[in-house]
């Protein structure tokens, strides 16, 4: 699995942001970025010059667009023509969704708890959700330095809920960047797995798509397949500096190695009396640079349905743990967290999309 | 085409849209909009808007009783277009004065370039909120 650092909510000049694509994109570089989704208020035109700039820059720039709607605020990935918000009403949200999952895109709801209108115009999410099957993503982190933002925890534990629920949400981070500042606080980085495409992300040959003189309609290319499947499997990892993993397994007391290792967003059966056990990797050396997390000891978290299961109090090094959960028949998902100082602030640094357990008799 | 209106807060939420022909070829549609005021400046009905919306949104926690924090408050109206073919785009931003031009080559930010058919055209102004008493919009639209 390679995990590609990225920012999925992003502006330009082309809504309200304050910079253009090209220093939007240097920005994002200089913090070891490999992909933005872009994602302007109500309009995709930002992506008249999403070819040149990749090419320029290695970036990949996901299309995408952030439905800037009177009752709430709803990000769009990776389709072709715009879908029109504008006929919507506060109980039609699901017949927009459908639109954009017609066009194999997926839909993520922005900064749910943020404060509504008239102070953030439709800014709290407020449309009725009758089918949360059509929700691929939330996003529970949002701005800089999510996790100590009320508005992040409560929608953290929205998201918390709704797996409860039984429902499949992956959760995400957006920076909702509209500017860049020298001392702007740390974003978050939402890392994205992909697994067979280890080789389409290392390559530099940016797919040369039709050039028509202007068009409401976007070219998808391999990158966004690679991206758009990531989100839709729940192969997603959010941290404010290090890589926090795990995958999970039914122990095999002969030939552990061998036993198939399930990852982030997968759904693994563990059948009754059996143990199933969790490899949980934290990486301090990707993007590095990037972030300052002082020595300390950190608390690891291994979350549930049924809460807390484990905690234990690492160092800040790269290294691997084993989790062996005993009991395992009331479990429907885990994920795990990790606690510690960051930015001179205790709060939760990262935490991972679930793995989702079923349990066959 | 040249129009003006005034609204109040009864069209928060509500869009206004104009339809007019652009009845000769134009290598570039011009618009000019702007609304006024921008801003509420009157304190008490912010106060009293802004306590009632943290109520109403879960930010009334009782440590932080900061209205002041959110103040002022803002009209926002975006505008976009549709030409009688396709949509060309929406500007969302806060600026209450915009110009905006779409020709074959150049498109103002928010916009897709390309040609300009002749035909019914539409203007879109989405009134995402209206907080002062009255607010006064005027568009223009022409061709050259
Ligand atoms: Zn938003
Ligand atoms: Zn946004």
């Amino acid at each position: 699995m390679k995990w590609i650092p990225s920012e999925l909510h992003t502006h330009t000049l082309h809504s309200d942001g304050q910079h253009t694509l090209d220093q939007l994109v240097q920005s994002a570089l200089a913090l070891g970025i490999d992909c933005i989704a872009l994602t302007d208020h109500n309009t995709q035109s930002g992506l008249q010059d999403r070819q040149r700039v990749q090419a320029e820059t290695g970036i990949h720039i996901v299309p995408g667009m952030e439905w800037t709607t009177f009752y709430g605020h709803m990000l769009t990935l990776g389709i072709h023509d715009y879908v029109d918000w504008r006929s919507y009403g506060i109980y039609d949200i699901e017949q927009g969704i459908d639109e954009v999952h017609a066009q194999g895109g997926l839909v993520g709801i922005a900064h749910p708890f943020r404060i509504g209108s008239p102070i953030c115009t439709g800014c709290y999410w407020e449309y009725p959700i009758y089918n949360w099957e059509k929700v691929d993503y939330i996003e529970v982190w949002s701005t800089l330095m999510p996790a100590i933002k009320k508005d992040s925890q409560r929608a953290y534990a929205w998201w918390t809920s709704l797996l409860n629920e039984g429902h499949r949400i992956t959760a995400t981070s957006g920076r909702d960047w509209h500017r860049t500042e020298d001392h702007d606080a740390p974003a978050a980085i939402t890392y994205l797995g992909t697994e067979d495409e280890d080789q389409l992300w290392y390559s530099l040959d940016i797919v040369q798509t039709s050039d028509t003189p202007f068009t409401d309609h976007v070219e998808l290319e391999p990158k966004d397949n690679s991206v758009l499947t990531a989100m839709r499997q729940g192969a997603v990892t959010i941290t404010m500096g290090p890589l926090l993993t795990f995958t999970a397994h039914v122990v095999n007391p002969i030939h552990d190695n061998h036993a198939k290792r399930y990852s982030i967003g997968q759904e693994i059966d563990c059948p009754q009396d059996q143990i199933l056990k969790l490899e949980i990797a934290l990486d301090t050396i990707c993007r590095q640079k990037h972030y300052l997390l002082v020595d300390q000891s950190l608390r690891l978290v291994v979350n549930s349905n049924q809460g807390i299961l484990f905690e234990q109090q690492i160092p800040v090094q790269t290294e691997v743990y084993d989790c062996e959960l005993v009991q395992a028949e009331a479990l429907s998902w885990v994920r795990v967290e990790l606690y510690g100082y960051f930015a001179d602030m205790y709060s939760m640094i990262a935490f991972t999309n679930a793995i989702y357990i079923t349990h066959s008799s | 085409m040249n129009v003006s209106g005034r609204i109040d807060s009864s069209a928060t939420q509500t869009h206004i849209t104009y339809t007019f022909p652009i009845l000769e070829q134009s290598s570039m549609i011009r618009i000019e909009f702007n609304y006024t005021p921008k801003t509420l400046t009157d304190t008490h009905q912010a106060k009293e808007m802004i306590e009632s919306a943290m109520l109403k949104y879960g930010y009334n926690d009782p440590q932080v009783q900061d209205w002041q924090k959110y103040a002022p408050l803002h009209n926002l109206i975006t505008l976009s277009i549709d030409d009688p073919q396709t949509h060309r785009g929406q500007a969302h931003r806060q600026d209450p004065q915009q110009t905006h031009f779409l020709s074959a080559d150049h498109a103002s930010p928010g916009f897709w370039k390309g040609f300009n058919p002749v035909g019914q055209w539409k203007v879109t102004l989405s009134i995402h909120s209206v907080v002062t008493p009255e607010c006064d919009y005027q568009l223009e639209v022409w061709g050259n």
